[in-house]
């Protein structure tokens, strides 16, 4: 129940800021380059050695496994 | 039920920044990224060799990457990902005072080798770095394997992942969900993850343990026909062995003795101790804009990083996708970075501290750091793409934000080449 309001007054909240963009218009969102992520293998291997040479590591979402880099 | 009102009474005044802090504050949690969700509609497969090169004969990595993601009927896909790095060369392990450093000639690699003297001076002067002294040589291999099942506008996730080195196992699950709401305009992720690793030092008689669990919440909105952004939050409880089992420190007056840190059997010289609880937080913003009339991509980022160690950073994105005639697509890319030091953090100590905290890991100090990149990438059909790409990292502790805090001593710089290939079916 509490999820579903917070859903709601989220939202409500974007749409006060969104345009509605309908499926047929997406077109430009659809192309590769739009993606979050549009070259995944290189953008994993980039994070994992600026979190094995920084001491920042999260919020990018990528799945576990730890290593000992030095 | 205050803070419901107070996005409601947001909204009502039509006041957009307004209603996305205060719904930014209603949020009870912490989390990772949302993407707008689908099944593959057919397998791909992606191969990537890297090669890492840092400068001044330290660390060599050579890195091979395979993918791949299977769709399993209408509504659930498999994706494996499988990680083999070879690593060689030295790494920093401990800084000096100058006086007490003793320059070897003639070692591998053409660079001068600093050793600890056992003239013991006054030690007030500059840190000098000390590399480790045999050639470090590992192999890494790692495995992760996510399961998805897709409902109508909800799709569930479960993954493991092992990785494994002669010195360090770490195994990992984790679970997810994600869901589109808001005529799929909005998507919202939640994801949790729990890590155990087990270190195994090969100089030490040690075995040691670490724990994490990570918790995301990622909020994806599409703004109009040309423009996205997604927000996420994520929080890491790590726990147990925290220190890097290779790093040592100096502390002047230590003699072979210091409570609480064990001896590396030099004068003054001890292995790292760091605490054994961290908490971190990170908060990430990406933002994705369309320009029609280049048919470009702008891809920005930003993200704030808050840890218990007392470690703020801030990280910089940009990147430029540009299309070009025949399937060629050239994507340039800066980074910015910079964090202040840990609290336990010093080049060298001058003191014992009273809280037994101790680390000289130049990963812990007060830096910025810069990048630049470009890729270039070729589709072949509908079928095949290849890329290449290139970057350039330099670390400068002039390069912190606010300016320096410490001399350059641990400045270094590292290049990083990759080459890929994907094919879907």
């Amino acid at each position: 129940m509490r999820i579903n309001s917070l859903a709601f007054l989220l939202a409500a909240t974007l749409n006060a800021c969104a345009t509605q963009v309908t499926p047929w218009e997406r077109g430009h969102l659809a192309k590769p380059h739009m993606s979050m992520e549009p070259n995944r293998l290189e953008a994993s291997i980039r994070k994992h050695i600026h979190t094995s040479k920084e001491a920042s590591s999260g919020g990018y979402g990528s799945g576990g496994g730890g290593c000992g880099c030095n | 039920m205050v803070r419901a009102a107070a996005v409601v009474a947001a909204i009502k005044s039509n006041k957009c920044i307004n209603a996305l802090s205060a719904a930014a504050l209603a949020l009870p949690g912490m989390v990772p990224k949302a993407n707008a969700a689908a099944p593959a509609e057919t397998a791909s497969t992606d191969f990537l060799y890297s090669r890492y090169r840092e400068c001044c004969n330290r660390i060599d990595v050579d890195a091979y990457q395979a993918s791949a993601i299977v769709p399993l009927g209408d509504r659930s896909e498999l994706t494996f990902n499988w990680v083999t790095d070879v690593v060689s060369g030295s790494s920093p392990v401990l800084n000096i005072p100058e006086s007490r450093a003793e320059v070897m000639s003639g070692a591998s690699g053409g660079n001068a080798r600093v050793t600890l003297s056992n003239d013991r001076e006054s030690t007030t002067e500059e840190p000098v770095e000390v590399l480790s002294s045999a050639t470090i040589r590992d192999l890494r291999n790692a495995l992760d394997i996510k399961g998805r099942y897709f409902f109508d506008h909800t799709d569930l996730a479960l993954g493991v992942a092992v990785s494994n080195e002669r010195d360090y196992r770490s195994y990992s699950a984790n679970i997810g969900a994600q869901s589109e709401f808001n005529q799929k305009m909005t998507t919202l992720a939640v994801n949790l993850a729990y890590t155990s690793d087990e270190i195994e030092p090969i100089d030490r008689s040690i075995q040691e343990n670490k724990r994490s669990v990570n918790t995301s919440l990622g909020i994806t909105q599409i703004w109009d026909k040309a423009s996205l952004s997604t927000v996420n939050f994520e929080y890491i409880y790590s726990s147990d062995f925290l220190s890097n089992p290779y790093k040592k420190v100096f502390v002047e007056d230590g003699g072979n003795q210091l409570a609480g840190l064990e001896s590396t059997g030099d004068a003054d010289v001890f292995f790292e101790e760091r605490p054994d609880r961290r908490h971190q937080y990170a908060l990430v913003a990406d933002y994705v804009r369309y320009f029609p009339e280049w048919d470009a991509a702008l891809h920005l980022d930003y993200r704030f990083h808050a840890d218990s160690w007392d470690i703020k950073s801030h990280t910089f994105e940009a990147s430029w996708h540009q299309p070009m005639a025949a399937g060629w697509m050239l994507t340039p890319r800066v980074r910015y970075y910079s964090q202040n030091q840990a609290d336990f953090y010093r080049p060298f100590f001058r003191a014992p501290r009273s809280d037994g905290f101790y680390s000289s890991d130049y990963r812990l100090s007060g830096f910025g750091a810069i990048s630049a990149g470009l890729t270039l990438s070729k589709q072949f059909f509908d079928k095949l793409r290849i890329e290449v790409s290139f970057e350039y990292y330099q670390h400068k502790a002039e390069f912190k934000l606010g300016g320096d805090t410490q001399s350059d001593f641990a400045d270094f710089s590292y290049s990083l080449v990759t080459a890929g290939i994907r094919y879907e079916f």
